[in-house]
Order: C-alpha cells, then structure tokens, then sequence
C-alpha cells in the first residue's frame, strides 16, 4: 500500500485478498488496490451513518409502536 | 398430489392467511376448532420460527428469507428492510391484480408493502367485528369473481400475556417460575380465547363458501413460555422451542392431501409452499428465497433434513439480557438436536431434543460429537469469537 504521504498509513490484508482484487479492478477507474479499497470503504461508512440517522429518526415511533402492544412502559 | 390443473398453469386461488398469534403447537391440539381442521389439511406441527417474537418472524415469513439477511432481525429492524431487494408475499399477488387486505395486530408486525388494505389493530379494536366485516368485503369480491390475498391477525393469546403477565411479574420475579402448571392453564384459557374467535371466522368463511376457491392458511408465528425457562416470561429473551415451535395448517383439498408431519421445517419454508401450491415462479430479480417448499416433505422427496436458524434481540428490561437493535442469542436447530449460544456471557446450550423435548439437559461440553457440528453450522449465521 502507498504510505509515502504522511496522511496515509498501512493496513495488512491477505496477499490472496490483494490479488483477487487487483482482476478485479483491472479496466475500471481504480488504479491501485489501496484506491478501490478506500472507495469501498468510505461507501460502507457512509451507508452505516445513513443507517444510524434513519434508525434515530424512526425509533421513537417503533417505542410508541411497542409500547401500544405492552412491551415497555 | 391431487392436482386438478396443468402443472405450469398459475391458480387463480384465494388466500386466506390466518395467524393464532403466540400459539404454540403442543396446546393446538387441545383447541376444539383448531382440532377439527387438521384431519382433512396438511399440517406441520414442528415449525421453527426464525425469531420469538412477531416483527421479526412476520417479516421472514412474508419474505422466505431470515432476518439476519431481509434486515429485519429485530423490532427497530423495519427500518433495515431490504425492501428493493426482497419480494414480500403480498406483493406476488398484487401483481397478479389480486385484492390485498391485511389485518395486522400493529404496523411494526405485518410488512405493509403490497397490501392495498392495511387495518391497525388497537388494544381497544372489536377484533371480531373487524374480521366479520373483512370477510363481507371477501364475499362481495367473491360474488365479482374478484381474487383476494388476505391476512387476520387474532392477537388475544398476546393480550392476555401483557395484563396477566408482563405487567404482573418482572421477568426475574421467581414467583412466576414457580407455577407453570398455573400459567399453563391461564394459557389454555387464552389459547381456547383464540380459538373461538378462529371458530367464528371459520363459520362464516363456511357460511359464503369462500373455503371453497380458496387456500387457508392458520399458523402462529412464534411460540410461548408458560415459565419453563427462568427469565423467559412470554418469548423474546432466549430461543427455547418453547418459544421458537409454532404450527402451519394448509387447507383446500384439492392442492392440500390430509397429511401430518413433525419432521422439523421452519416458517421461511411457509412463502414458497404457498407459490408452489399456485404455481407461481420465484420472481428471481430479488433475493433468492431462504426457504424451501414443504411440498418436499408432502411428496416425500425431501432428501436430508431442513436446518433452522433462529435469533433474537430482547427490549431492555424484559429479559436478562437485552440488546434491542440487535441480536444477541442465536440457535441452529435439526431434527434432534439444538445449540443456542448466548453472546453476552459467551455461552452455548446444547440439547438433545429426540430425548429432551423440554431442554432441561444442557449437553454442551460433554464430548457429543453434535457439538462442532451445530458450531460450524451456527458460523454460517453468526460470527462467534
């Protein structure tokens, strides 16, 4: 992984992984294995706080909800 | 199979979907109208819900699939629902231009999608007149040659168990634990509660000969607890068959052989019985259906046994140990074995259910050869550290 800018830093992951993904991105925008995987993973944070937010917005609703059957007080 | 039609020609059937919700399968048998429909239906009293409590199990039953993969694996899970990726139920006979109407004890139980009728039960709704005047609605639509998909929520069982229960004991009050006897009778009486509101539907399903063009569907969506398990007042805490078991009850005698089984099937397996038993396709644009048709079971072509997962996310204060949002106690079950594992404590129980039906001798530990196996299959569901 390129770690030569000081904002960067190094994760491992297994070489078969590595290259498994590098088949994979051949022919697409990314050109290094770091790139794609800083893509995927920004994606996966981005869903997961959409998740949260929608999840806060709505739980006061599922608690009416669950207080109506009985569940909680 | 008695089969009247051209195998790939879809039925234009009626589907009345009825849940006796929290009923368990070993108090069915005792319920007089319940009694007199399973001889002439096929029925399955070895069911396991893939998660004790009703938002979850709905939500898997109205999709084939788990919840740990629809989204939908606790009651705050509805907002997750995989809902472009999943085809509810529901939603394969709107297209079909069937009216949908569905009668829900409350709109974070049934999946709302699909049905272009969707009645909220309140604690205060007459339930009775509710299904009474759904079912005109089904004969008006009947007498127009109008197909219906429709689905009556009968919640008493649930009602019951919050006055009589939750509100009368916290789940570690051992009073409770120390009179199931009582609390099974008190069930009964509930469960017999039920059944006569069943009765009622029954009569007057019979009384427009809806029966007839149609196929019924009675099954619970989870079991309960009579305080066989310590903590485990209703369900939701653990995943005990007590609370896991429930039933399914298929009628219409020309698609339905009068057939009983207890070999072990799970409630995912509910959706695609129904699109067979109507020829209807698995629409393959969505996620592949978990379940798998008990047809195989009827025909006797099933070949090795049906493996069920199951998992839960009890609400904070009603068990003793809580996680709402997400599931914390998960099981795999066989025909004759079962391991649960408890992740707050990191704990596996491992039974054997052929010579244990009630789970009283944890065998885990003890050098069953069981044990891995049922570790690696739960892996399959459950990351376990």
């Amino acid at each position: 992984m390129d770690n030569q800018n000081k904002d960067l830093t190094s994760i491992s992951i297994p070489k078969s992984l590595s290259d498994k993904i590098k088949g994979k991105i051949e022919g697409t925008p990314f050109h290094t294995v770091s790139s794609y995987i800083t893509f995927v993973m920004r994606l996966m944070i981005l869903e997961s706080s959409n998740k949260d937010a929608i999840t806060k917005e709505d739980e006061e609703n599922v608690k009416a909800k669950l207080k109506k059957l009985g569940y909680i007080d | 199979m008695l089969n009247l039609f051209k195998k790939n020609d879809e039925k234009k059937l009626n589907v009345i979907m009825i849940t006796l919700d929290a009923l368990r399968p070993d108090f069915a048998d005792k319920l007089p109208n319940l009694k007199k429909l399973i001889p002439n239906s096929t029925y399955f009293n070895n069911l396991t819900t893939y998660a004790p409590h009703s938002t979850g199990a709905f939500y898997a039953i109205f999709s084939g699939i788990y919840g740990s993969e629809n989204g939908v694996n606790s009651y705050f899970g509805i907002e997750d629902f995989k809902e472009d990726k999943c085809k509810l139920l529901t939603q394969y006979f709107k297209e079909r231009n069937y009216t949908t109407i569905g009668d829900s004890m409350n709109a974070i139980i049934l999946p709302q999608q699909g049905f272009d009728k969707y009645l909220e039960q309140e604690e205060k709704t007459d339930v009775e007149k509710v299904h009474s005047e759904i079912i005109d609605e089904l004969n008006n639509l009947n007498k127009e040659n109008k197909n219906f998909f429709v689905h009556l929520h009968i919640s008493s069982i649930h009602y019951k168990l919050i006055h009589n229960v939750v509100k009368k004991y916290k789940f570690d009050n051992p009073e409770y634990y120390n009179q199931v006897e009582k609390n099974k009778q008190s069930y009964l009486n509930y469960a017999l509660e039920a059944d006569a509101q069943f009765g009622k539907i029954l009569e007057k399903l019979e009384k427009y000969n809806l029966l007839d063009n149609s196929i019924l569907v009675v099954y619970s969506d989870h079991g309960s607890s009579c305080g066989e398990k310590f903590g485990e007042r209703y369900y939701s805490a653990f995943c005990y068959d007590i609370t896991l078991r429930t039933f399914i009850l298929f009628y219409n005698k020309n698609i339905f052989p009068a057939f009983r089984s207890d070999k072990l099937a799970r409630t995912i397996d509910i959706m695609p019985t129904i699109l067979e038993a109507l020829n209807i396709k698995e629409d393959n644009r969505f996620m592949k259906l978990t379940g798998k048709s008990l047809f195989l079971i009827i025909r006797n072509e099933e070949k090795g046994q049906r493996i069920a997962f199951s998992e839960t996310a009890p609400l904070e204060g009603t068990a003793p140990y809580s996680s709402p949002k997400d599931p914390i106690i998960h099981s795999i079950r066989t025909q004759d074995w079962k391991l649960m594992f408890i992740k707050p404590i990191k704990k596996f129980e491992l039974y054997n259910i052929k010579n244990d039906y009630n789970e009283e001798n944890n065998l885990f530990g003890k050098g069953y050869k069981e044990e891995q196996d049922l570790i690696d299959l739960l892996k399959n569901y459950v990351k376990i550290d």
